[in-house]
């Protein structure tokens, strides 16, 4: 996998943005076992375009203003073959609503079962999926279900 | 005594400040709704007017340094594109959209055709970061800007920052966008009983009023609605407008309501320019035959036929929703730090 990136939100409204290649946003000040996956629609319209909501950051979307919750790339290798994949996971509008609740057993550590997310992406038949939509909600909805 | 006419003094400065179209600063035109933009966000200031206009002049926002936003986006055209029906960017590449004209930003509830924008400050990405347009990206743009005394030391004027980032750029930007308020052509003076119509012109706007303001409505001449527009899909382009967006296939091809403030001079039209003329929309809209593709409801129900005298009418009209102070306001021409002028 080469990126990994997603916004996490408290319950407060508080955005952070974990990347998995940047360990320092590993640390995340968590004093609720409750944690949002993704921003809700005043978040991705708030233009605040500060911080978290940076375009710099690679999670704006300019065209359909509204931010990547989740970016998944890489390359799956199966049987000697390389299958690239891109999934830019987002969208705010209603049924497609890239947005969810996660309830933490532990509030010390967040494990991400990514061997499991590998299995429920749709590699074969849909490499790339960089738009909202009712594909980018399975994705985003299968990525909230490896939250352990 | 003295006093008094330091007062008036203050108040003339203020008022020039606030409400004076001569600095180029925006205002809102009396009996015009509340405009969307949120100016505590960013208030506009002369400076900062000044520094968006010089980033809205500068090539440097492009990959190659040979676009700037008015290579699409010139003044005496409404700050439309008048030579191409669709835009054009870095190394000859072609949009697939015609360059809409600027100005009245201010009411916008959100922009492009398509309306997938929802603010002025994030509409600059756009143009910035697409391979059609400018080419480049945010790093390289910002990285240039960091290394620019000139523009070093504006932003530090304006933003009281040493390093300049995204919403530094943005703002800046917009708070020249914003200023860019059209409100003084014949029809606004007529309205304001400053001027009179002539007869074809008042036969023109009861056309108007009959016709065409059900979308184009007063004083803004848009409902910013999202309408059918009965040309159909180009040969070359597919766009199915609206729909990209909302992903609604019932959102396909419909287009923004755009407005027809200075419509004499931001010639071509339609989504991907495909008329040149004036006189074609006009007889497109009122001649059923020539819908080759469903059309909004306000124009479908109504009988819409005009007169050869009547069209003439009606743009004899539409042209008296030319600004000419907009057009050629010199606060708004081309301007650069480097070169005073």
């Amino acid at each position: 996998m080469e990126t990994l990136k997603f916004y996490l939100g408290s319950n407060s409204g508080d955005f952070i943005l974990v990347d998995a290649a940047d360990t320092g946003s590993f640390n995340i000040p968590l004093s609720d076992s409750i944690l949002w996956i993704g921003m809700d629609s005043i978040a991705n319209t708030s233009g605040k375009l500060e911080g978290v909501f940076d375009p710099l950051l690679g999670m704006y979307w300019a065209w359909n203003t509204g931010y990547i919750q989740l970016k998944l790339t890489g390359v799956l290798i199966q049987n000697h073959q390389n299958f690239p994949f891109e999934y830019h996971i987002g969208g705010y509008r209603w049924p497609h609503q890239t947005h969810g609740k996660i309830q933490l057993m532990d509030t010390h550590s967040i494990h991400v079962n990514l061997d499991e997310l590998l299995l429920l992406l749709p590699i074969q038949s849909h490499p790339r999926i960089m738009i909202p939509g009712p594909m980018s909600k399975a994705i985003f909805t299968g990525f909230i279900s490896c939250f352990e | 005594m003295k006093a008094i006419l330091g007062y008036f003094v203050l108040l003339l400065l203020l008022l020039s400040v606030i409400i004076d179209p001569i600095n180029g600063l925006f205002y809102r035109p009396e009996k015009w709704p509340e405009p969307k933009y949120n100016f505590e966000n960013n208030p506009v200031t002369v400076e900062g007017f000044q520094l968006g206009k010089a980033l809205f002049y500068d090539p440097i926002l492009s990959k190659d340094s040979t676009i700037s936003c008015a290579s699409c986006h010139l003044q005496y055209t409404a700050f439309a594109h008048v030579d191409h029906p669709t835009s054009h960017g870095v190394d000859s590449r072609v949009g697939k959209r015609n360059a809409p004209g600027l100005m009245n930003l201010a009411w916008h509830p959100n922009f492009h055709w398509d309306g997938g924008v929802l603010g002025l400050n994030g509409q600059a990405v756009n143009p910035i970061i697409h391979p059609d347009e400018m080419g480049s990206n945010l790093e390289d743009v910002l990285f240039k800007l960091n290394h620019n005394p000139l523009y070093q030391k504006e932003f530090q004027k304006v933003f009281n920052t040493p390093q300049i980032k995204t919403h530094h750029l943005l703002k800046a930007l917009a708070q020249f966008t914003v200023s860019l308020v059209s409100a003084n052509s014949k029809y606004d003076q007529m309205k304001r009983g400053e001027a009179v119509f002539s007869e074809q012109e008042q036969k023109g706007y009861n056309l108007f009023l009959a016709h065409c303001n059900q979308c184009h409505v007063e004083p803004l001449f848009t409902n910013f609605k999202f309408k059918a527009n009965g040309i159909g899909p180009n040969n070359v382009i597919l766009d199915s407008g609206r729909a990209i967006i909302t992903g609604n296939p019932k959102d396909a091809f419909l287009f923004r309501v755009p407005t027809l403030r200075n419509v004499e001079h931001s010639f071509p039209y339609m989504h991907d320019g495909r008329m040149g003329k004036l006189r074609d929309v006009v007889q497109h809209y009122a001649n059923p035959n020539s819908w080759s593709f469903p059309i909004s409801k306000e124009l479908k129900n109504k009988e819409n036929t005009l007169s050869a005298f009547e069209e003439k009418d009606l743009i004899s009209f539409l042209k008296t929703l030319t600004d000419k102070e907009f057009l050629f306001n010199q606060q708004y021409r081309y301007f650069s730090f480097e070169i005073k002028n």
